[in-house]
């Protein structure tokens, strides 16, 4: 028998029996381990001995011991006769009979438990939730690799040649789409002319993507993939397009009849073939899907591609496969003796990489700020625990055993936890809201952040391993329990004081440590973010007004024209009185719209291309540089008279006359803008630099013409063009004259962004903007919670000592001494926090390297002046306990026990 | 007793086995062919609402076989007449399971 029983120990069935009978309730737990025991064992005999049990037999035992886990599971509400329902009860009656100290505590556990619930909502959105397709993983981003062979050297647009290869000849992609991601368009007929963003994808893009049209049809094969290059097919009227849900249910009112019916994108009329679903917004936020055209040139690369693998087939084996097709299609020898070399990447990584690191930053950040709430409750719990000393103690002497004392403090705390983390759970909503409401649009996948079940599992565990972790330490201290001087007379305070004393001084440590990297982390950000906005930005942006405007092709087919409806449409501005200068340019500074144009020039004498001899490449109108302000600091502006006809001329910015003429004149020099059929223009001036792209980029090199010079067959250069307008009132209040202004010109234009030049540029801040806020209010946050730590640890000193302070003030200690005495107390807390957050923040804040403009990671100054903050709030934290202290009356004190 | 008009088809099967003398867990589990998932926990809930009543095997008959005393369950009187009223809904249940012949299945061996 003993034989028989030492094997049993050693059957895994015998032994899950055990261990899943550790969650039955005591009271039936013999009871029950016998049946379940009794039966495998049973059954075990009628089968055979254990070993020489066949693996199925095995199986199957171990499959029947597991069903004993939902039987022990549908036994858990006996429990509510049980101890756990006990300590659960003691618990909320412990809460209850003190209400402050339970409203703090769940109040602060719920900030760290809102907050981090809100980030890591984003995270999850963002980063984690899969994409909205079928078999999400499934779908990759393909591209020519660059040179260097990284992936982070960016993605590269594909060629149509090489797409419609890959389409064909792949067999590890189940599918293959490309698309040229999605522009602002005009969408015209109807009412009001509409601004949407348009698509131009192939009609495989849906099926790859595994989404069908709602209503009517994807487009079909003949209808993608022709070559409706420049606008000599546009005349056809029968383009085929599909409506977003919710440009659908905006613009045409969910009309189900709409397949069918015609409406003009750019000017172009299509047919509406089809509706997607309510979501589908693949690429960039499309509102419409025109088929994109496949130039069949191997010299422009503009597509990118996305491919849905076959199932079971690896990214690397589509890797090679692609590279083999690539180089089969490019065997003469390639330019740069490179072989071609094809890479993919997970679309989801694709679409959300760039915001990867800074979320991970302030899923960090906001870890703290919940790591210092945590500490700040179990301050809390500690100090508690001394005054329920005695209550320990009777019930230690009642017979309650430690483990028994320590479940029940857990208990408490994880209800403590739950409680918090429900609260925080409402908090996390409001965060939530504030959050997106600030969220610059460029975070990928916005529309994907909500609080799902994953958010909500996530909030759960976070609650109950918040609850044990703070109540871990104060549980096993306050469970140690010496009956003999705990239930004497006076003796409670000084039970485990060194003890407790020593953690509660060890959790301020940690909470002032972390409170400074936050806010060496928020201070960088902060003096970056100042700098930012500090950077000469070349113009004066008051009073300016921008709005940007598309001339579709087909109302507009040559420059000519489209240079005539802008020299009218600026005539009529001028005549306003409130106008001070009205300027079209085709790329605002700072702006997002409009052909920007950056690329290398030629100027004359030179044998061949001179380094640095690049600008960005403008159009303007004559009264450009007074409208936004840019000094003309040689040379005359354009004029009139400066027309298609007349010789060419040029102005550069100061920046591109320095690069190019170090010690000479820029003026009467000529220059070739380095586009076909470019001839040699002089330069008649030189105009201050204007940042252009970046408030950040360190110079500025532009190259200036006058619209009226743009050459015939440059007509995209003058496609969208941004007015800029400097007005004499408010430039808000501008935007309905300049719209009247324009409809009576052509009805048939939207303008779109209209802005103030002040907010283009705020626009541009957005980013570092928003993160610098967030980071900002979690270490506001986190000083708050460490200063409520520091003085709660030092009040509580002072109550414990208040015998002592006033023995020393009986033998004549001035308040001088007593205030010294416990801010110094605090100070050395304070002190060790600096030094170990200092380390921390030097080791840390590298992760904000790529974040900051103008800032050193290890800033002095920053790092200096935030420590200061820091002890001063510290000695304002200890400062009030002291001052009571200060003022004990030794009599008093004395008898007080 | 209200509670016969809400047995579910599995609690029906699991009466239906045991009065066939399938009379303890596995035995029901493999002629019902449910998971052990299902049979204990409907096992208990008969138990609580009285339709089925358990007992252990005498210690000197498990002693016997070497083994931990088994747990028998049988039909309360209460059971039998919910199972009757079961049988009128789910005709096919009576057909499903044999009965055991007394003389040759171990478990209806009594101590």
């Amino acid at each position: 028998m003993s034989d028989r029983r030492s094997k049993n120990i050693l059957k895994p069935n015998l032994w899950l029996i055990r261990v899943i009978g550790v969650i039955v309730p005591r009271r039936l737990r013999a009871d029950w381990k016998q049946e379940w025991q009794a039966e495998l064992q049973y059954r075990e005999l009628m089968l055979a001995d254990w070993d020489k049990l066949i693996w199925s037999a095995k199986l199957d035992l171990l499959r029947r011991s597991l069903g004993a886990f939902w039987d022990a599971l549908w036994l858990q509400p006996h429990r509510l006769e049980d101890e756990m329902f006990q300590d659960l009860s003691y618990g909320v009656r412990m809460l209850l009979k003190r209400p402050a100290f339970s409203a703090v505590v769940i109040l602060v556990l719920a900030l760290g438990i809102g907050a981090t619930t809100a980030i890591f909502s984003v995270v999850n959105g963002v980063l984690l939730r899969p994409l909205p397709y079928p078999e999400p993983d499934c779908l990759m981003t393909v591209f020519v690799a660059s040179e260097k062979g990284s992936r982070t050297e960016g993605i590269n647009t594909v060629t149509g040649p090489d797409y419609v290869e890959w389409r064909n000849q792949c067999h590890s992609c189940a599918e293959m789409a490309a698309h040229t991601g999605a522009q602002p368009g005009n969408l015209t007929g109807g009412a009001e002319p509409d601004r949407v963003r348009v698509g131009r994808v192939t009609g495989s893009l849906f099926a790859t993507l595994g989404v069908q049209p709602i209503l009517g049809r994807a487009f079909l094969p003949e209808e993608t993939g022709r070559l409706l290059f420049n606008s000599d097919s546009g005349a056809t009227g029968n383009t085929p397009v599909i409506l977003s849900y919710g440009l659908w249910q905006r613009r045409f009112g969910a009309d189900p009849a709409i397949i069918g019916k015609t409406v003009k994108v750019e000017g172009d009329a299509c047919a509406v073939i089809g509706v997607m679903p309510e979501g589908f917004n693949y690429p960039d936020e499309a509102d419409i899907w025109l088929p994109v055209a496949l130039n069949p040139k191997r010299n422009n690369a503009y597509l990118h591609v996305i491919a849905r693998l076959q199932s079971g087939v690896t990214a690397a084996q589509a890797r090679s496969e692609l590279t083999a097709i690539a180089r089969r299609s490019a065997p003469e020898a390639p330019e740069n003796n490179q072989e071609p070399r094809v890479d993919l990447v997970p679309l989801q990584e694709h679409m959300v990489g760039n915001v990867r690191p800074s979320l991970l930053i302030f899923l960090g950040a906001v870890g703290f700020v919940l790591l210092i709430a945590c500490a700040n409750v179990a301050n809390l719990l500690l100090a508690r625990a001394a005054t329920r000393q005695k209550e320990m103690a009777i019930r230690a002497a009642l017979g309650a055993s430690r483990l028994r004392m320590v479940r029940q403090l857990l208990t408490e705390s994880l209800l403590i936890g739950l409680l918090g983390g429900g609260l925080g759970l409402l908090l996390a909503f409001g965060i939530l809201n504030l959050l997106l409401a600030a969220a610059p649009p460029e975070i990928p996948r916005l529309n994907a952040i909500g609080i799902d079940r994953w958010v909500l599992g996530f909030t759960l565990l976070l609650s109950a391993v918040t609850g044990i972790t703070f109540g871990f330490a104060p549980a096993l201290q306050s469970s140690k329990v010496d009956l003999n001087s705990t239930l004497k007379e006076g003796g409670a305070q000084m039970i485990g004081g060194m003890a407790r004393h020593r953690l509660r001084g060890l959790l301020v440590v940690a909470e002032v440590s972390m409170a400074l990297m936050l806010l060496i982390g928020a201070g960088l950000l902060l003096k970056s973010f100042t700098r930012l906005r500090e950077t000469r930005l070349g113009f004066n942006p008051n009073h300016v007004l921008s709005a940007s405007l598309t001339l579709p092709d087909v109302d507009y087919p040559t420059t000519a024209e489209v240079k005539a409806f802008y020299q009218q449409a600026l005539t009529r501005l001028a005549e306003h009185p409130e106008v001070q200068a009205a300027s079209i340019i085709n790329a605002l500074p700072l702006g997002k719209n409009g052909a920007r144009i950056q690329g290398d020039l030629m100027a004359e004498g030179d044998a061949e291309q001179r380094p640095g001899a690049f600008a960005r490449k403008l159009a303007i109108s004559p009264d450009y540089f007074r409208a936004l302000g840019i000094p003309l600091l040689k040379g005359r502006e354009f004029n009139e008279h400066d027309t298609a006809d007349s010789p060419g001329v040029l102005i550069i910015s100061e920046a591109l006359a320095r690069r190019l003429w170090p010690d000479g004149d820029a003026l009467g020099k000529r220059l070739n803008i380095g586009f076909s059929g470019e001839t040699w223009r002089e330069v008649v001036g030189v105009a201050g630099d204007a940042k252009q792209q970046e408030l950040g980029e360190r110079s500025s090199p532009a190259v200036y013409q006058p619209y009226s010079q743009v050459l015939d067959s440059r007509r995209w250069m003058l496609g969208d063009l941004t007015f800029a307008i400097r007005t004499t009132t408010e430039p808000q209040n501008f935007a309905a004259v300049l719209r009247s202004a324009l409809q009576a010109v052509d009805k048939q234009l939207p303008l779109y962004d209209v802005a103030p030049m002040e907010q283009v540029i705020a626009r541009k801040v957005a980013d570092p903007r928003f993160y610098m806020l967030l980071l900002s209010s979690f270490s506001a946050l986190a000083l708050i919670l460490a200063a409520a730590g520091i003085y709660g640890v030092i009040s509580y000193a002072v109550t414990e000592r208040t015998h002592e302070i006033g023995i020393r003030v009986a033998l004549g200690a001035k308040a001088g001494d007593v205030l010294k005495l416990v801010i110094t107390q605090g100070m050395k807390l304070v002190l060790a926090g600096l030094a170990i957050g200092l380390a921390g923040a030097f080791a840390l804040t590298r992760v904000l390297t790529g974040f900051v403009y103008q800032v050193s990671v290890t800033d002095p100054i920053t790092f200096t002046v935030l420590s200061l903050l820091l002890v001063a709030v510290a000695v304002l934290a200890c400062y009030l306990p002291a001052r009571r202290a200060a003022k004990v009356d030794p009599m008093v004190a004395l008898r007080c026990e | 007793m209200d509670k016969k008009s809400y047995l579910s088809h599995s609690e029906a099967v699991i009466l239906q086995a045991i009065a066939s003398s399938y009379k303890y867990g596995f035995d029901i589990m493999d002629i019902s062919g449910l998971p052990s998932g299902t049979v204990y926990p409907a096992l208990r809930r008969l138990e609580e609402t009285g339709l089925v009543e358990s007992r252990w095997e005498k210690e000197g008959v498990a002693q016997r076989a070497q083994r931990p005393p088994r747990k028998y369950y049988e039909l309360t009187r209460v059971g039998k007449e919910a199972l009757a009223e079961a049988l009128k809904r789910y005709r096919l249940l009576d057909r499903l399971m044999p009965r055991v012949p007394r003389s040759v299945k171990p478990s209806t061996e009594r101590g």
